[in-house]
């Protein structure tokens, strides 16, 4: 047939391709920048949003539907506030014996970086934070409480999980919302997005903004929580920031990093923001080195690979590491 | 937050006891207020007889707020079902609540017109302060000595705890001549600070249906009989006759005599479940239903039972001297068969009212869920002076539904949202899918007619196209039964699945039809990519673009690589994740489906390559490349009916079919080849047109001829049976 090739027919068959591409691009076009749809609402007592760029809208739209169902079940999961979730669960009875694969992994990456930072992050600091938040205590009830915080003492299974010691308990906070936003956005990338913004708890980049330019994102200055520090640039990463500006829990200026051993606030560092690939790593990373101070962030960073700091010291002074 | 309060009394213990400067200078400052706020209120009164108080924040002016919450910068009217109150913030906090005992408990004093008393409760359960805005109590009204007594009184209720009978402050002794007034005062803002402030702080979570025992509401006895939370009788002296005539005591006179004529009242009891505030706490006094709430066991059930006219009333005459023990003889309460009477040690009395609640113990078989009747008996006096009882009335009583807090009803779980959301969709596509249904039964009568074929047809792949594919999103992919296959192994829900209704729809029909009909359901007429390629495939035809499609040999091997593309998938899937998802981009789907080619530009090339090969070999990319083509016609195998029409010519000596498919799945030996056809039905266009379909047009032309044939042959025979 292709001997029979003539003239005509070659027009035609060019006239056919450019028709054909002239189409396809008019189509893009007509779909071109797309609208991003936002989703904004509360994950685990966090202010959320999960912004998807999609050409088609109604995909967008459907798409945060569905994971607002995946949303609601790691909510039955790791929610301190639901009376049946598996965390209060483990908590109220010490040990679960078929734990979901979320928890044991949260588990697992928590006691990965308790190892790490010898303790700086520590997931059974919940005693110490309740103890703090009724209002502290003498020095010997300081000492008992400090005595249930121990990572070592979390037994951690295949499937199950549990405290050594009555009287442990676990908090997940920031690291379970880390979770969150890196299964959110896995399963978006799996949906076929390319560009999203899921900040539940965590804030993590799926590819970059609109433009092709990386998001840029606002961290605020320690000293003045309303003024904003620096810009940092984000794209298919996950960013977390540990502060002490944010809640203040006690008179002698303790605030909500708290060091597991010794029950104080540390003083080295005012805020650690972590740039890293997943957002369970920049959450866990950002704590540890609050608590475990500037010369440790090396070490702990080289652990978690393209992960990157940016430190402000007591002083004023801002470093990356 | 607790700082605030915690200061406050810190501050104030120096000066307990006595009257300090600073407490004499806030107590003169007060009064100064009072009495300013007085001649408002005067005004205020004569127009509002009843002194419903208007808008709480209208109340609450700056030196009211000062007054009854030191501290206080902001307040805000709380938007609950609960008592009336203003939250009251110190800046940003939020440090308790300020309410008036007018709109929370509209409790009178000594005169019958409720008074108005406005205080605040902090959030530690503590009183702040509490001033008097109305009242017409007549021992306090135009008396400065007594006014100045009562403002010093209600503002040592300051620290306070929140609930009635509480001490400390002031002794209501305190304000000489105006006692009953001051007590009630008191007893008001201790009694409104607790429910408002318990309103708000004790969580109250029902998981089944339960009798409400926190709200409370001022409300009226005829408020409660026409809610049905009382039951209400009666009773005339006409009404009494005949109860007498129908006992047969008709002759004789009652016990109590009447008074008045046959219309006037000779008894109004009613009767309620009491352990609700609204109905006990309206029917009885405060410190009456103090006693059910705090003096009695936990679980103690309670009747109200109240006289509210009449001569006649439920206590009876001997009441006020019945020695301890005695029986109340003239009412008992039933339920299922079992009859309650009442003794005197089992009912606590309200003071000043004739209104008492009739304590039934936690074990007393009671369900006040349940309906339940109560009975009222009188007693005629016969000549020989003794008295025989006789029933007055019997009141059916089931507690109102308004006063049984329901569970939130379930909430719809996460995944039906969607459904619910997306019902416009969901009812296309349904309406489509309908429509596909009975193209594919009556597919014999539509494939008759040409020309309706191609329009329905063309229209369907259309819709396919444009609504499902570019309006919807709704292109089933590879991706998909990756994830289907990956679900057991994931720990997403169900429920994550089932949130995509188009999807779930369009892959349940695909499965459904899968296993009836075969792949070409899906394939020939759902999917919108090979939608696309189709009507292409028909504008090239008609702008005679050169055909070309392998022979049956090399087709034979080309459709292999379809499953060899799948096969790569599905290994790259659980060897390397990552590169699966690369692997996917075999599919043009989201390039020129999903995105509308809104995409990076290799993407876009790639899919138009694709396109522009489907317009010289139709659906060149179902047949040799498609995974998800591939997966249905692996599973195509189990197919269970086969719907397309053949003739013993078909293959042999015929071809028409054959060349007829625009996809080639038409074998030499005229057998379909199901796991490559699309359903398009075209073949069976051409097996029902007696032009072209050999064996049928051979048989018109015999027909035909017949019909042609020597003309007197047939009349013949017709008239020969007519014969
Ligand atoms: S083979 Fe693939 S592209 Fe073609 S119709 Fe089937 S699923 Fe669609
Ligand atoms: S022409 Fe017949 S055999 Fe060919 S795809 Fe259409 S229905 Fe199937």
């Amino acid at each position: 047939m292709a001997g029979r090739l003539n003239r005509r027919h070659a027009l035609r068959i060019l006239g056919a391709g450019a028709v054909l591409g002239l189409g396809a691009v008019g189509l893009g076009t007509m779909r071109g920048q797309p609208e991003p749809k936002v989703w904004r609402g509360e994950v685990l007592g966090a202010v959320s949003a999960m912004t998807l760029w999609h050409p088609n809208p109604r995909v967008a739209e459907r798409t945060i539907g569905r994971m607002l169902v995946e949303i609601d079940r790691l909510d039955r999961i790791f929610s301190l506030y639901r009376k049946d979730s598996e965390l209060v669960q483990l908590n109220s009875e010490g040990r679960l014996a078929e734990a979901s694969a979320d928890l044991v992994l949260v588990f697992e990456e928590s006691l990965r970086i308790a190892h790490l930072s010898n303790g700086a992050f520590d997931p059974s600091i919940q005693p110490l934070w309740q103890f703090k938040a009724r209002g502290g205590g003498s020095k010997e009830e300081l000492g008992q409480v400090l005595g249930l915080v121990d990572h070592a003492a979390i037994d951690l299974g295949a499937r199950s999980i549990g405290f050594a010691r009555p009287g442990m308990a676990a908090t997940l906070n920031g690291i379970a919302q880390g979770h969150i936003t890196d299964r959110i956005t896995d399963l978006l990338v799996n949906d076929g997005f390319e560009q999203a913004m899921v900040e539940l708890g965590e804030t993590r980049a799926l590819g970059s903004a609109p433009g092709g330019r990386p998001f840029a994102v606002g961290l605020v200055d320690p000293a003045d929580p309303r003024a904003i520090a620096r810009q940092v640039e984000l794209a298919s990463a996950g960013l977390a920031v540990s502060g002490g500006y944010g809640l203040r829990l006690d008179a002698e200026g303790g605030n909500h990093v708290i060091d597991p051993a010794t029950g104080t606030s540390p003083g080295d560092l005012t805020q650690v923001a972590v740039i890293s690939p997943r957002s369970i790593w920049a959450d866990a990373l950002s704590t540890a080195i609050s608590v475990a101070g500037e010369a440790a962030a090396p070490r702990l960073l080289a652990a978690y690979p393209e992960s990157r700091a940016i430190l402000w010291r007591a002083d004023g002074t801002v470093v990356e590491a | 937050m607790a700082g605030l309060p915690m200061m406050r009394s810190a501050e104030q213990t120096p000066a307990a006891g006595t009257l300090s400067p600073v407490r004499l200078a806030t107590a003169l400052r007060l009064l100064l207020l009072v009495m300013a706020l007085w001649l408002c209120q005067m005004v205020a009164a004569a127009a509002q007889s009843e002194g419903s108080g208007g808008p709480l924040l209208d109340r609450l002016t700056p030196e009211v707020v000062e007054a009854v919450f030191p501290g206080i910068t902001r307040v805000e009217l709380v938007e609950d079902d609960g008592p009336a109150a203003a939250a009251a913030y110190a800046g940003e906090e939020m440090a308790g609540y300020i309410f008036s005992t007018l709109d929370v408990l509209r409790a009178p004093g000594y005169s019958s017109t409720p008074f108005d008393v406005v205080a605040g409760v902090g959030l530690d359960g503590r009183v702040t302060g509490a001033v008097v805005l109305f009242h017409r109590e007549p021992y306090l009204m135009n008396d400065e000595r007594r006014t100045g007594q009562l403002v010093t009184f209600l503002h040592a209720l300051e620290g306070l705890e929140s609930r009635l009978g509480a001490t400390g402050g002031l002794e209501p002794g305190f304000v000489a001549g105006a006692t009953i007034s001051a007590r009630a005062m008191r007893n008001a803002v201790l009694e409104g600070a607790g429910m408002v402030l318990g309103y708000r702080t004790e969580m109250v979570v029902v998981t089944e249906p339960t009798i409400d025992t926190i709200n409370f509401k001022p409300m009226s006895a005829d408020e409660l009989t026409d809610m049905g939370a009382l039951a209400r009788a009666r009773i005339t002296n006409a009404d009494l006759a005949a109860a007498m005539e129908q006992a047969g005591l008709g002759d004789y006179l009652p016990e109590i005599p009447t008074v008045g004529g046959p219309n006037d009242l000779y008894a109004d009891i009613v009767f309620g479940y009491a352990n609700p505030p609204k109905i006990g706490r309206n029917g009885v006094t405060a410190e009456t239903f103090d006693q059910l709430v705090n003096g009695t066991p936990e679980g103690t059930m309670a009747i109200y039972a109240g006289s509210l006219g009449g001569v006649f009333d439920h206590r009876g005459a001997r009441f006020n001297n019945l020695s301890a023990g005695l029986l109340l003889e003239r009412i008992s309460v039933e339920q299922g068969g079992k009859t309650f009477r009442l003794h005197k040690p089992d009912v606590i009395f309200s003071r000043g009212k004739i209104a008492d609640l009739l304590l039934l113990p936690p074990d007393a078989q009671f369900d006040p869920m349940a309906p339940w009747t109560a009975q009222i008996y009188a007693s005629a006096r016969l000549p020989d002076g003794s008295l025989r009882q006789f029933q007055l009335a019997d009141l059916d009583y089931s507690l109102p539904p308004e006063m049984i807090l329901m569970p939130p009803p379930v909430l719809a779980p996460a995944w039906a949202e969607p459904w619910i959301e997306g019902w416009p969709e969901i009812a296309i596509l349904v309406v489509a899918l309908s429509v596909l249904t009975a193209i594919l039964v009556f597919q014999g009568q539509l494939t008759r007619r040409r020309k309706l074929h191609l329009w329905v047809r063309n229209g369907f792949l259309l819709f396919t196209l444009v609504w499902i594919g570019w309006i919807a999103g709704a292109q089933l992919s590879i991706v998909h039964v990756i994830n289907y296959i990956k679900a057991p192994f994931s720990d997403l829900g169900f429920a994550f699945y089932l949130a995509e209704p188009l999807i779930v729809i369009l892959s349940i029909y695909t499965a459904v039809s899968l296993v009836l009909l075969g792949r070409g359901v899906f394939c020939g007429w759902l999917c919108p990519f090979g939608a696309l390629q189709e009507l292409l495939a028909k504008v090239a035809r008609a702008l005679k673009l050169p055909q070309w499609n392998p022979s049956e040999t090399l087709q034979r091997q080309l459709w292999w690589g379809k499953y060899a593309s799948l096969a790569l998938i599905l290994v790259l899937v659980f060897v390397a994740p990552d590169l699966s998802s690369i692997a996917q981009e075999i599919e043009p789907f989201k390039t020129a489906i999903t995105a509308m080619f809104a995409r990076a530009l290799p993407y876009v090339i790639y899919a138009v390559i694709l396109l522009g090969i489907g317009l010289f070999t139709e659906r060149a990319f179902c047949r040799f490349l498609c995974p998800l083509g591939a997966t249905l016609a692996v599973l195509d195998r189990l197919h269970l009916i086969e719907m397309l029409k053949r003739r013993p010519e078909c293959g042999n000596p015929c071809h028409l079919c054959e060349r007829s498919c625009p996809v080639r799945a038409i074998e030499k030996s005229g057998k379909i080849v199901m796991a490559e056809c699309f359903q398009c039905l075209d073949c069976q266009v051409e097996y029902y047109d007696d032009h072209r379909c050999p064996p049928l047009s051979k048989i018109r032309k015999q027909l035909e001829k017949a019909k042609r044939g020597p003309a007197p042959a047939r009349p013949a025979v017709v008239a020969r049976k007519a014969a």
